[in-house]
């Protein structure tokens, strides 16, 4: 029975394993030179004075980066729709499940066979694939921060092989219930990225109780880069509190929409500032507004009388993250859910088969 | 034959039907309130002042639909996978092709009317689906303003891409004669042409213009590059920095193989520019930046260094696509993938007639 399930496998199992052979050797051949870059050029450049230029041609190297941060993606889909979609599908739409089943062999054994084997495979090629891909690209890491960004989170480290497990067995699955292959193969695809997208973003992010910390409100400065905060952290959500502890805006401004809902009080009284909704600021402001045009950065004083209206409100920055040392809880987390479930369905189908198809 | 054909293939015009339908609804549900809050809160952002989070705040809302903008770019690639390849493929492999060519249809029609109804539903599906993304991303894409980073993503160039695709999976599917096999090689072509397309072919769509300017040294001001065209949509093809004689010896702003710009001093009061040459004038200690990041070079060295490159008359060249010539540019990229498309398909009118056995 193995060698039967060999047999079939054998032509694209090669082809794989020379792709990824030649990948891993473009990894090879590259990747000492970039590690040696980032050691002398990259990580001296802030004596040097010429980071931004250095960043550029650093990350000009790592064009091929992009493109293998999908395939990482695409691998398991793939390997879900034309491995597992079709491996019991194309038997039963061809009928030479007949055969198969009227040997010597069990229909248990048969089907756990071509699913350990052709499983084993899968998540072999891609585990070998995603750690060359983050050897290759730890440098890269490094410098650009955002280990939770979902393109370089979902095709780094352990993930990707709990989404090959699951694709592939999605795909037997659907091929098993659908019983034929094109449409089990549609199925699984969609299944396959619906699922993905829906854990990334209704699952991942409540994984860990996320952390929470307060601050006091910073105007004028986009993005939470309060202290503390590490470009590595996974920031869930930003949202201003007033005194009394009531949510009044979201993503450092005040209002749904990231406004200030800053304006002058009105020509009567000049230099009165208010938020709209909060209160009229009890300080006065600098007449000279030039704080307040698209381009210009407001002046210091501006910024200054700003705060400190801010302050004598209590408006506080509610920051809802991720701590960037959770990384590791999250792979492993994630890679154990859907090895699990690839095993759920795997089990699903064991049964199914013995018990129901006919 | 019209009919058969349609019977064929109508399970599948449903489904993407249903899924254009699912998307279409989803977009005009959240796509006018996205339009008002732009107009409300991002384009008077300038006049309240909170620019800065409020455009953030708008680039974070919606990601999911936001990232939808992928599906304009695997579509193609599914319509050629799933609609062309098993288009003729299945019907040899199960041999049904035989019943179909015995009736009264010629071979030649038979295979023209299957081309035709399903080749223009791909087209129409990914003309659709990218007319779609693109009303309801104008607001993002016009406040992130990079029209030639989601070229392939918006507009016209998809309807090309579609009708490739399709033609090219029916093509390899005629040719290869068994389903699978035809689908896994249509989607490692597609992807190939379509990768070459986006990183060599396009940007040679008409000759790219070349701005110069003198080279400036690192400093506060230095944004990534010297030569930079004023407009942030156009294409920067290339940044070169090049010396006196017209020889490339560096890129992005830098100089070397890695972007360094770098000073070094050799103890008695002389300055090396590396890579470059000795400096003619003296440069005040310490030569290079301070250590502690946040503090600049005085003045004075940094005047002494813009001195240095000055004797040294290097030049910043940026090689870039204006952004004007983005609509050229998408009727030249749907024009070509359509012509491919009909060379495609001729091709396997040719085999099925001539060919085929």
């Amino acid at each position: 029975m193995i060698w039967s399930a060999w047999r079939q496998i054998r032509f694209q199992t090669l082809v794989l394993a020379i792709a990824t052979a030649l990948l891993a050797l473009v990894f090879a051949l590259t990747g000492p030179h970039l590690n040696h870059v980032y050691q002398t050029v990259v990580l001296t450049c802030q004596s040097h004075n010429d980071c931004l230029s250095v960043f550029s041609n650093f990350q000009s190297q790592y064009h091929l980066a992009r493109l293998v941060g999908v395939l990482i993606l695409a691998v398991p889909a793939l390997l879900g729709v034309f491995w597992g979609a079709p491996l019991v599908a194309r038997e039963i739409e061809s009928g030479t499940f007949r055969l198969a089943w009227t040997q010597s062999v069990s229909r248990s054994r048969w089907l756990l066979t071509k699913v350990i084997m052709v499983g084993l495979i899968s998540v072999v090629i891609t585990g070998i694939l995603s750690l060359a891909y983050t050897w290759w690209s730890s440098a890269y890491s490094k410098v650009f921060k955002g280990q939770f960004m979902p393109l370089r989170y979902m095709t780094h480290d352990l993930v990707p092989i709990g989404y090959a497990a699951f694709a592939f067995a999605l795909g037997v699955t659907l091929g098993v219930l659908i019983r034929r292959s094109v449409p089990a193969m549609a199925a699984t695809l969609v299944g396959y990225v619906g699922g993905l997208a829906a854990f990334s973003v209704w699952v991942r992010p409540h994984l860990v109780n996320p952390s929470r910390r307060t601050s006091s409100l910073q105007i004028f400065s986009s993005g939470p880069s309060g202290p503390g905060t590490n470009p590595n952290d996974w920031v869930i959500s930003q949202q201003t509190l007033d005194g009394s502890g009531k949510v009044i805006g979201q993503d450092g401004g005040i209002g749904s929409n990231g406004n200030t809902l800053f304006a002058p009080v009105g020509h009567g009284s000049p230099g009165t500032f208010r938020f709209v909704g909060v209160g009229t600021c009890p300080n006065k402001f600098p007449l000279h507004q030039n704080g307040l045009s698209r381009n210009a950065a407001p002046s210091p004083t501006f910024v200054h009388a700003i705060n400190a209206c801010v302050r004598s409100f209590h408006l506080r920055d509610l920051l809802t993250y991720q701590p960037a040392n959770r990384y590791w809880t999250f792979q492993w987390y994630e890679m154990s859910i859907f090895i699990v479930l690839a095993l759920a369905l795997i089990g699903f189908t064991w049964w199914w088969i013995r018990r129901r198809l006919t | 034959m019209i009919w058969l054909a349609w019977r064929q293939f109508r399970v599948q015009a449903y489904l993407a039907l249903g899924l254009l339908g699912v998307m279409a609804i989803a977009f005009a549900i959240t796509g006018p309130g996205i339009a008002h809050l732009y107009d409300t809160a991002v384009a008077t952002c300038g006049t309240h002042g909170d620019c800065g989070t409020v455009q953030n705040s708008f680039l974070g809302k919606d990601r999911f639909l936001q990232s939808l903008s992928v599906v304009v770019v695997v579509v193609p690639a599914l319509l050629g996978i799933f609609w062309g390849a098993p288009l003729i493929a299945r019907e040899m492999e199960t041999g049904t092709f035989r019943l179909a060519w015995t009736q009264s249809v010629t071979r030649s029609r038979w295979i023209a009317t299957k081309f035709c109804l399903v080749g223009l539903a791909s087209m129409v599906t990914a003309g659709l689906l990218s007319l779609m993304v693109t009303w309801w991303s104008s607001p993002f894409d016009s406040l992130r303003d990079v029209p030639f980073s989601i070229f392939d993503q918006r507009d016209i160039a998809p309807i090309g891409y579609a009708a490739f695709a399709f033609a090219l999976g029916a093509v390899l599917g005629i040719l290869i004669r068994r389903v699978l096999p035809a689908m896994a090689a249509t989607l490692v072509v597609f992807i190939a042409v379509r990768l070459a397309f986006t990183n060599w072919i396009r940007q040679r769509f008409a000759t790219p213009l070349h701005i110069t300017t003198p080279f400036q040294a690192p400093g506060p001001g230095f944004n990534g590059g010297n030569g930079l065209p004023g407009n942030p949509g156009d294409w920067v093809v290339s940044e070169e920095t090049i010396n006196s004689s017209g020889k490339v010896i560096g890129r992005y702003g830098g100089i070397g193989p890695n972007g360094e710009v770098n000073f070094r001093g050799n103890g008695s009061g002389v300055t090396y520019f590396q890579g470059v040459g000795k400096c003619p004038n003296r440069i005040p200690n310490p030569p290079v930046g301070s250590r502690n990041t946040s503090s600049q070079p005085p003045p004075a060295v940094q005047h002494a260094i813009q001195k240095c490159i000055d004797s040294f008359h290097l030049r910043s060249v940026a090689t870039y696509q204006p952004t004007s010539r983005y609509w050229s540019f998408q009727w030249y990229e749907l024009t070509i993938f359509l012509v491919m498309a009909l060379l495609l398909s001729a091709l396997g009118w040719w085999w099925v007639r001539r060919r085929l056995a």
